[in-house]
């Protein structure tokens, strides 16, 4: 969770010295984003339109060159993820006075929608009423350090907080004057105890960079407003995010459309994949050009990458050949290991697994494009993502497909027996590349032998074959099973059946005989790769070990977001497997507790 | 069993924050320096009450002036009010200065071992900004230092 401060003043008299100094401190100490705040008075006018260019990297690195060392320090030590990006977002504030300047703040008007955030501060009782109960704003900024000029009322306080207003309180008042400080604490403290820190943002309206303080400090400072550490740990951290990320919501997009592109005349899936990748990319609370990523941070962060090993890491580069890199994803996301634990929740990251199935597989450029591409899609939560994957994989298995429909009760019973998680198979599946005459050939002989086995090992060798079977049955599931779920070994059975489940995988044990069984298939399959198969298993390679990464960092995420994908991934890859698979709902329930076994 | 419960706060201080970072015209911070504003602050922001109790744990126990790290003790029922006074601190001395809380531990072990990472990274930052003028005096100087994290004692 980031830590936001959302009120750096912008001088008029563009004094951009102290700017920079103020958004460097900022990024020193540890924030994860900042906002620049402009103040009008009276009437607005189109001279008010937002003209606040965000900074750039060098202009910080000129005033501080140890910046990025400086601010990878407090990231670790505040448990920031390094490669988050500093954020800057343009404010507005408007200072009220009357019902007819009021009427100026409502969503119609144009020079409001040029900053991402607005702010309105209310000089008299009945701007303060009109502000809490209809203006169009985000945050209610009020002017704790001088004697209020209105009385602060229950209901009014009340009726703001459900529209989803957050209230600001300043901290530069502290560092002022004794006088002023006491006045600060006594005005705020009403509110606090009103609100009790929800819908509260706390923030430094800093003119120099003595106002500013570290995020831990001024968490400590809210408790001489008598909150509790974590509330006022919220109110700088996940009351700004929530409040960004509605307040972009109702700026750039329109009503539940997120984003309105035009479709290019290309190729289907060449367009599919552009946009696979745009959409994964999606910051939610991104600021556009303001977001700066440290090169120094994104080159540790891949250095680290390549340093860490955890258990939950797979050993990709071992067992697999090395696949021509293609691309920055792919480079990326190499050890399969860094990539899991380092940035959860960072879009740098989800590569690396895909990377790893890359290096599974001898695969051609266009493969691993199309994998890396994939790879995004476990952070995808759209439903016509997965859609788009299902076409995407339809369009290029049609003839699989068909065989496995055949197949039906067979493959799913292949695939509950060898146990593995799909990834592991696809992987093999890959490696294999076995051709359709095998397929058929070897379909009903493995059926038997393979029931519950849980080790892969075992299986490696003697189910080949059926890996060969398998394959295009895994592509389908694989396919669905990355988008949809996490793979553990013992609901393998039921992801084949259940399409609906959207759970944990043990990525560890998948990992482990992934590797195994890569090295395996390795030596006793020829590479004969039909190109379209092994396209379609690095896929699907990719997306499991994607969606694994990709829950594992959801996991480290707040559970919210969590609960989030788990209710968007609903929609099964392919309708067809309805008719194969004849499980019941209640398979869900036995994917949660596998989940819950995972971490 | 143990009676005294402790905080251990390692903080970094930021002298002369507005100015530029090379200049070295601002104070040297000490142990009795450090002492001294924060008691200060305590007695302007708590009251003589409150400076009484929190008087008994409190303890600057060390301080680097390279690096600007350094490790404050107070009790554990009073180490927030402590924190929220060195926070407000705005001046040493004529010097403007910031703190910033880098690692709050219960037992000094655990403070040690983040003191010493912290000032690893800090060392860095300082030998970026020093630039030429480094010299195997000041590693020497800092190893001194880092001996004297090693032998803290509560």
């Amino acid at each position: 969770m980031g830590y936001f401060d959302l009120n750096i003043p912008y001088p008029q008299p563009t004094d951009q010295s102290n700017r920079t100094r103020l958004a460097v401190k900022a990024m020193e100490l540890g924030y994860t984003g900042i906002a620049y705040n402009r103040t009008i008075k009276g009437v607005m006018s189109d001279q008010h339109r937002c003209s606040i260019a965000p900074l750039t990297l060098t202009t910080l690195l000129n005033v501080l060159p140890s910046l990025s060392l400086s601010a990878n320090l407090h990231r670790h030590l505040l448990g920031v993820p390094l490669s988050t990006p500093f954020r800057q977002y343009t404010r507005l504030t408007v200072c009220v006075d009357s019902p007819a300047q009021a009427q100026a703040l409502n969503s119609a008007n144009p020079i409001l929608k040029t900053y991402d955030l607005v702010a309105v501060k209310p000089s008299n009782q009945t701007a303060f009423d009109l502000a809490c109960q209809t203006m169009e704003v985000d945050i209610i900024s009020i002017d704790f350090s001088a004697k209020l000029p209105f009385r602060l009322k229950h209901p009014m306080v009340k009726a703001a907080t459900q529209r989803g207003v957050c209230f600001e309180v300043t901290y530069s008042g502290f560092f002022a004057d004794i006088q002023i400080r006491r006045q600060l604490i006594s005005s705020a403290k009403l509110l606090m105890d009103w609100t009790r820190g929800q819908n509260i943002v706390f923030s430094s309206a800093a003119p120099t960079v003595n106002e500013l303080r570290g995020p831990c400090d001024v968490a400590n400072l809210l408790s001489l407003f008598g909150l509790s550490k974590e509330r006022a740990n919220a109110a700088i951290s996940k009351n700004c995010r929530i409040l960004l990320a509605n307040s972009l919501r109702k700026k750039r997009f329109y009503k539940e459309a997120i984003r309105v592109e035009v479709l290019s005349s290309d190729a289907a899936s060449n367009s599919k994949e552009d946009q696979y990748q745009e959409l994964l990319k999606w910051d939610p609370i991104s600021s556009g050009e303001g977001d700066i990523l440290l090169d120094d941070v994104q080159k540790s962060c891949v250095d680290s990458h390549k340093a860490s090993k955890t258990a939950k890491a797979i050993d990709f580069t071992s067992l697999v050949n090395s696949l021509p890199s293609h691309g920055f994803e792919i480079k990326n996301i190499l050890p399969a290991n860094n990539a899991l634990p380092v940035c959860p929740d960072n879009e740098i990251n989800f590569s690396p697994v895909a990377e790893k199935t890359n290096q599974s597989t001898p695969v051609s450029n266009n493969l691993t494009e199309q994998l890396s591409i994939l790879d995004v899609f476990p952070k995808q939560d759209e439903k016509s993502l997965s859609d788009a994957i299902t076409r995407s994989h339809i369009f290029s298995c049609d003839k699989i497909f068909e065989k496995n429909i055949r197949s039906g009760t067979t493959e799913a019973v292949n695939l509950k027996e060898i146990n593995i998680p799909t990834a592991i198979d696809s992987v093999s599946v890959v490696e294999s590349l076995p051709s359709h005459e095998i397929l058929d050939i070897t379909f009903p002989a493995p059926v038997h032998d393979k029931h519950n086995e849980k080790s892969s090992n075992v299986n490696l060798n003697e189910h080949i074959g059926n890996i060969h079977n398998a394959l295009p049955n895994e592509d389908l599931k694989i396919a669905e099973q990355t988008v949809n779920t996490r793979i553990s070994d013992t609901s393998m059975e039921d992801k084949q059946f259940d399409k609906q489940e959207t759970d944990a995988v043990e990525t560890d044990e998948m990992q482990q005989p992934t590797s195994y069984e890569m090295k395996v298939e390795d030596d006793s399959t020829d590479a004969t790769h039909l190109f379209s198969e092994v396209i379609m298993k690095d896929k699907k390679l990719g997306e499991v070990s994607t969606d694994s990464d990709h829950f594992a960092s959801v996991r480290s995420v707040s559970g919210g977001l969590r609960m989030k994908r788990r209710t968007r991934r609903g929609l099964p890859l392919f309708p067809f497997k309805r008719l194969l698979n004849t499980m019941p709902f209640k398979k869900k329930g036995k994917k949660s507790k596998s989940r819950t076994k995972l971490k | 069993m143990v009676g005294f419960r402790n905080r251990y706060m390692v903080m970094e201080v930021f002298l002369n924050p507005n100015r530029d970072p090379v200049k070295d015209d601002s104070v040297i911070i000490t142990q009795f320096n450090v002492s001294k504003a924060i008691r200060d602050s305590i007695l302007v922001n708590f009251g003589e009450c409150g400076l009484a109790s929190s008087l008994g744990s409190f303890q600057v126990k060390y301080v680097n002036p390279i690096t600007n790290v350094c490790i404050i003790r107070a009790s554990r029922e009073d180490y927030q009010k402590v924190w929220s006074a060195i926070t407000l601190l705005t001046n040493i001395g004529n010097c403007p200065v910031m703190f910033n809380l880098l690692d709050l531990s219960g037992s000094i072990r655990a403070c040690k071992n983040a003191a010493l990472k912290c000032e690893e990274s800090k060392f860095e930052q300082y030998k970026l900004i020093i630039g030429d003028r480094f010299s195997a005096d000041h590693t020497q100087r800092m190893n001194t230092y880092l001996d004297r994290i090693k032998v803290l004692e509560h």
